[in-house]
């Protein structure tokens, strides 16, 4: 199937819509989708809702694409999205790059400082120094202090190991 | 047995806590899933059923739920589903989940959502403004469970949730406020938009969406990520003692001003709702409000608060069908809460 816009490239990204009760299909390749604003993997898609799908297509949207879905929930981002929960824990690393995003924006922040489980609050603070130390490393790279750089850098190692 | 709470007042209505005479109630809700079970709304019957065993051999093996009940959703008839939403004790999402349980301890004091949107939803409710005390206690049974299971976390986002807006602590603290003198002013109008400014959200009596009938408001903190639990319960805190100032200065202002027109607002609530024939929970709402404040503002004799805060969920429907142990239609509810709450107030 060609794209609908350029009628060149082989389509690969469809998205059902709906307009004046008649469901219709738009079929488009990725440089298309992309100039229209539907690039699904970018950072752009909006929790939980597609904003800019919706406003562009009308209330109905609904994109059929063969997306990423989780190793452990077999579910995908879209299906997250149209129920607005995420399948299984696994999710929160399968979606991350797409869930990043939309932390910023509602929580203004994107990282857990509170409590942990029993077990967890050694391996929390390992990751705080981690942290820590990864800020450090690009001091000294700034500073052109190359030994103390290789130095911090072997001692991240370290700590990762641990992790 | 349900039918025996009932009979029983939960403590968080007892006014014995700390600003008790506007803060009603603190309540300290915690999310939880246990690693390898899809999310709730996404799981199989039978991965839910599985998560549920698995909660409730986990939650035996501790001591504080010796004394505890569990109850399954889909073996409540309508009444008794809607008397534990009326109580604080479910939500209405759990209403329609048939895997969803509720396991109630120490006395309505701590309860547990099994199946809602997480596997697992602790709540402690206690009386006046001492969440970090809720919060100490909610801790203390989370940490204990962890021993038991594995919970669903990571060090980068913390407690995973099914939904984004929960996630890190998966905490959220909120304070039932009685804010009578705000609305009556209209101030209220002018405070509540603020909040989402520092990162609170606001709500009816009964949650998202609920009206917020009798002058009763929610407010909660919105952000679980990146602060300290102790971080988001000490700057809902603040802003809610900043509402207590306000609310206290409005009381002030009406008990200064005085004269006929205020006092027979008070005195005109209080006789209807010692003397009428028929109150719907709404007008029953509305009443207790502002008898509430007659009360704090000194028009009307004391009566104590836990007296009141008991009424405002006593003559709920659900919770009045279950005193009386029948169903009632509409006009007969009407009926029996204005004997009720008659009853409730001739001793005092
Ligand atoms: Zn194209
Ligand atoms: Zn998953």
């Amino acid at each position: 199937m060609v794209c609908d816009k350029c009628g060149a490239n082989e389509a690969n990204i469809h998205f059902k819509q709906v307009i004046n009760n008649q469901v219709t299909t738009m079929h488009l390749c990725e440089n298309c989708a992309e100039e229209l604003g539907f690039n699904l993997f970018s950072s752009q898609s909006a929790f939980p809702f597609f904003n800019i799908l919706s406003g562009m297509l009308g209330p109905g949207a609904i994109p059929q694409i063969k997306e990423d879905k989780c190793p452990a929930c077999g579910i995908s981002f879209s299906e997250v999205q149209s129920k607005g929960k995420l399948g299984c824990s696994e999710c929160w690393q399968t979606f991350k790059k797409q869930l990043l995003p939309f932390l910023k924006e509602m929580q203004g922040s994107t990282f857990h400082t509170g409590k942990s489980p029993k077990g967890f609050a050694n391996k929390a603070k390992v990751s705080r120094e981690i942290t820590n130390l990864r800020e450090e490393l690009n001091k000294a790279i700034i500073k052109e202090e190359y030994e103390e750089a290789a130095k911090i850098r072997d001692r991240i190692k370290e700590m990762e190991k641990e992790c | 047995m349900l039918e025996k709470y009932i009979k029983e007042t939960p403590d968080w209505l007892s006014a014995t806590g700390p600003d008790a005479d506007i803060v009603i109630s603190g309540r300290i809700r915690l999310a939880r899933n246990i690693k390898g079970f899809p999310f709730s709304h996404w799981a199989s019957t039978k991965d839910l059923n599985a998560a549920a065993d698995k909660i409730k051999d986990s939650v035996n093996k501790i001591d504080y739920f010796s004394g505890s009940e569990s109850f399954k959703i889909k073996e409540l008839d309508g009444l008794k589903k809607q008397f534990l939403v009326e109580r604080h004790l479910i939500s209405r999402e759990l209403v329609s989940i048939k895997q969803g349980l509720i396991i109630i301890a120490d006395k309505e004091i701590l309860s547990l959502m099994v199946n809602e949107e997480d596997h697992i939803r602790f709540q402690a409710l206690s009386s006046g403004l001492s969440l970090l005390d809720a919060w100490q206690m909610v801790s203390g049974i989370d940490s204990l469970l962890s021993g038991h299971l594995d919970y669903a976390y990571c060090l980068e986002f913390g407690y995973l949730t099914a939904c984004p807006t929960n996630v890190g602590t998966g905490l959220r603290a909120s304070c039932m406020l009685h804010l009578p003198a705000l609305s009556m002013n209209r101030r209220i109008e002018k405070i509540l938009p603020t909040l989402s400014r520092v990162g609170l959200v606001s709500r009816g009596f009964y949650g998202e969406g609920s009206e917020a009938f009798g002058d009763l408001f929610q407010i909660s903190n919105q952000i679980t990520l990146g602060r300290r639990e102790e971080e988001l319960i000490e700057s809902l805190e603040k802003v809610v003692k900043q509402i207590i100032e306000y609310e206290r200065e409005s009381r002030e202002e009406i008990a200064a001003k005085g004269g006929p027109r205020i006092e027979d607002r008070f005195k005109r609530a209080y006789a209807l709702l010692t003397n009428a024939s028929l109150i719907s929970s709404k007008e029953a709402m509305e009443l207790i409000s502002v008898v509430r404040l007659g009360v704090a503002t000194g028009f009307l004799d004391k009566i104590p608060y836990s007296a009141l805060n008991k009424l405002f969920i006593i003559t709920q429907p659900a919770h009045l069908q279950m005193l009386m142990a029948k169903e009632l239609s509409a006009s007969e509810r009407d009926e029996e809460r204005a004997k009720l709450i008659q009853k409730e107030l001739q001793f005092i």
